[in-house]
């Protein structure tokens, strides 16, 4: 009994605490390395600037030279912000696609999505045939786009004629993936030399397309999206004790389902359109996320979404080192951190997770 | 202040024209457990979903006056499933946490906190709160269930097979505190069971279910009987009175 009386009530705090401020230390380390990969993505590249250079021109624009003002705002700072969102973007629609079809295979690449996005990209490509007319430089992404929510569609249309589940849906996912992948070797038969040059780039995935106004479209969705899905943290997380559970809690699980799906597509959509298909960080940041502080989705979300800027943001950085005056794809390079990264979690020490 | 969860005429179906339940008509007074006994594919489990979320396809449920519709009554429900998809990433705490989400907000507050660990103190795993719930025993995870049941203080209280994968010390813990909830807080307790000297014993009311309908129902000294377990399992069993308790045991198949 005097047992039991010393882990009295205040101590639920402490026990609380010392689960949530692990996290938030987490947070706050991951945040910080995100913002130091971006500075380094900004001073990397042809022309080297210092730490100095950059932190004057974004900071003290007036002191700073035309040059190098021209080169941080104008070419590197939306690459590196495109970086960060991007790589943030695809990781939190990763980790929803898992927790939402309870399956650690699912991602955007993986139900899809992306492969869908790369079959618009390269409609437009080889054929200039788009979905909107009049959409003149935004032909690509928009195809892109249209196709990677129209697959969204199709593969909700699919699962639910069997009650969504989520193995329907994973299957489905499977399926569709497997259709985009033919027909864009069809499209790729029929391609001219330089088309199938332009469609190999794309899929490759390149953070250099990037514009302001590109950059604000893709910012202004991300900031759209977040809320909704940050307001639903609770339910989430509530899903991964299973459908019977979260139903008795009253959770419309379903409806939770399709909701998030569709904001799913939405993000995906959006990024692939811009910077083509930039593979692995759907499926690697969730993964490292949960490790590392676990699927309490208040933390679980935005660790994914800093995981994924960090591991895009070094991709940018070493596609611009790996071989010096070219950019090489960081698409690739995302799976060639992201791999032995995630090898080493899931089999390093002290990790017994089944 | 009594209050008793009743079901009237309840049936229901997953397929058409393939009724799972049929008829039914039960009731179970708060404080009091009832135990659902019956073979595999009887119903049982489906018969808990009904009283908890799931509507049925026809009959009604009423807790009291008031009627199983919507969020209000999941208020009043909480149900253990009987199988646990628990390869979530979470410690046990966070897990029982999980229980009052119908009142949490992003910010948890001290009295939510509280609460967690005093069920977790009432069930004797307070040790185990950092634990991932990955890394629990089958007899741990259900406590670690039940807490999470118990914690929105329910008014009816419905578990399925919660000691289907327990060794005989965990099965007796479980159902002791089962017990003790039920009197403290005056639940309706309903609960789907195997081991039917178990039933006997911890339960008030027994409901024998046999393909969708309910064969009998009452105090268990008055359900079970030799012939019943003839005709509901196809077994022959004796039946023998050892002090308060009544054991069953099996014979031979019919």
């Amino acid at each position: 009994m005097t047992k039991k009386k010393m882990i009295g009530s205040p101590s639920s705090r402490a026990v609380y605490r010392s689960i949530t401020g692990r996290k938030k230390l987490l947070l706050a380390v991951l945040f910080l390395v995100t913002l130091l990969l971006m500075v380094t993505d900004i001073m990397t590249g042809p022309v080297p600037l210092s730490l100095g250079e950059v932190l004057g021109a974004l900071f003290r624009p007036d002191a700073a030279g035309d040059r190098t003002l021209f080169i941080v705002l104008q070419l590197r700072l939306p690459v590196a912000l495109m970086a960060v969102l991007a790589g943030g973007a695809l990781s939190a629609a990763g980790a929803e696609m898992q927790t939402i079809l309870n399956n650690p295979l699912a991602s955007p690449f993986t139900m899809g999505i992306s492969a869908a996005a790369g079959f618009g990209a390269s409609l437009a490509i080889v054929f200039g045939i788009g979905l909107i007319p009049l959409a003149g430089p935004f032909l690509i992404p928009l195809n892109a786009f249209i196709f990677s929510l129209l697959t969204s569609i199709l593969v909700l249309a699919l699962s639910g004629r069997k009650g969504l589940t989520p193995e329907s849906m994973v299957l489905a996912g499977i399926a569709v993936l497997f259709l985009f992948q033919a027909a864009m070797a069809v499209l790729e038969f029929f391609a001219a030399e330089e088309q199938l040059q332009a469609i190999v780039f794309w899929l490759f995935g390149s953070l250099s397309r990037t514009t302001w106004l590109r950059l604000g479209i893709t910012a202004a969705v991300c900031f759209l999206v977040a809320p909704f899905l940050a307001g639903n943290s609770w339910k989430l997380t509530a899903l991964r004790l299973g459908d019977t559970k979260a139903r008795s809690l009253g959770i419309n699980v379903r409806q939770l389902r399709f909701e998030i799906l569709v904001l799913i597509s939405l993000l995906t959509g959006t990024i692939v359109a811009f910077t083509g298909t930039i593979g692995f960080i759907g499926l690697a940041g969730p993964h490292i996320a949960r490790m590392l502080s676990g699927e309490d989705q208040r933390y679980y979300l935005p660790v994914s979404v800093l995981s994924g800027s960090l591991i895009l943001s070094l991709a940018s950085i070493l596609s611009k080192i790996i071989i010096p005056g070219t950019i090489f794809p960081p698409g690739v390079i995302t799976s060639f951190i992201g791999v032995p990264f995630l090898l080493i979690l899931l089999l390093g020490p002290g990790r017994r997770n089944r | 202040m009594n209050l008793e969860l009743r079901v009237e005429d309840l049936s229901f179906s997953y397929h058409p024209g393939q009724p799972v339940l049929r008829h039914i008509d039960m009731t179970a007074p708060a404080g009091k457990i009832t135990a659902v006994i019956g073979p595999n594919g009887s119903g049982k489990s489906t018969l808990l979903k009904c009283l908890s979320h799931r509507s049925p396809s026809e009959g009604t449920v009423y807790w009291g006056k008031s009627r199983k519709e919507g969020r209000r009554w999941n208020r009043l429900v909480s149900f253990l499933p009987q199988y646990h998809e628990a390869r979530a990433r979470m410690t046990v705490f966070e897990f029982v946490l999980l229980g009052l989400i119908d009142n949490l907000s992003w910010r948890v507050s001290d009295g939510e906190l509280d609460a967690v660990m005093a069920i977790l103190e009432k069930l004797d795993i307070a040790d185990l709160s950092l634990r991932q719930v990955t890394e629990l025993s089958g007899g741990q995870m259900q406590l670690a269930s039940l807490g999470q049941a118990m914690i929105s203080d329910p008014r009816i209280l419905l578990l399925d097979e919660p000691t289907s994968s327990l060794d005989i010390r965990n099965e007796l813990h479980m159902l002791e505190m089962v017990g003790r909830f039920t009197g403290e807080h005056q639940t309706a307790t309903v609960m789907t069971i195997h081991s039917l000297s178990q039933a006997a014993r911890c339960a008030d009311h027994l409901v024998v279910l046999h393909k969708g309908r309910i064969k009998a129902a009452g105090r268990p000294e008055e359900v079970l009987s030799p012939e019943l377990i003839r005709d509901v399992y196809g077994v022959e069993a004796r039946l023998v009175r050892d002090g308060d308790d009544l054991l069953i045991i099996p014979g031979r198949l019919t």
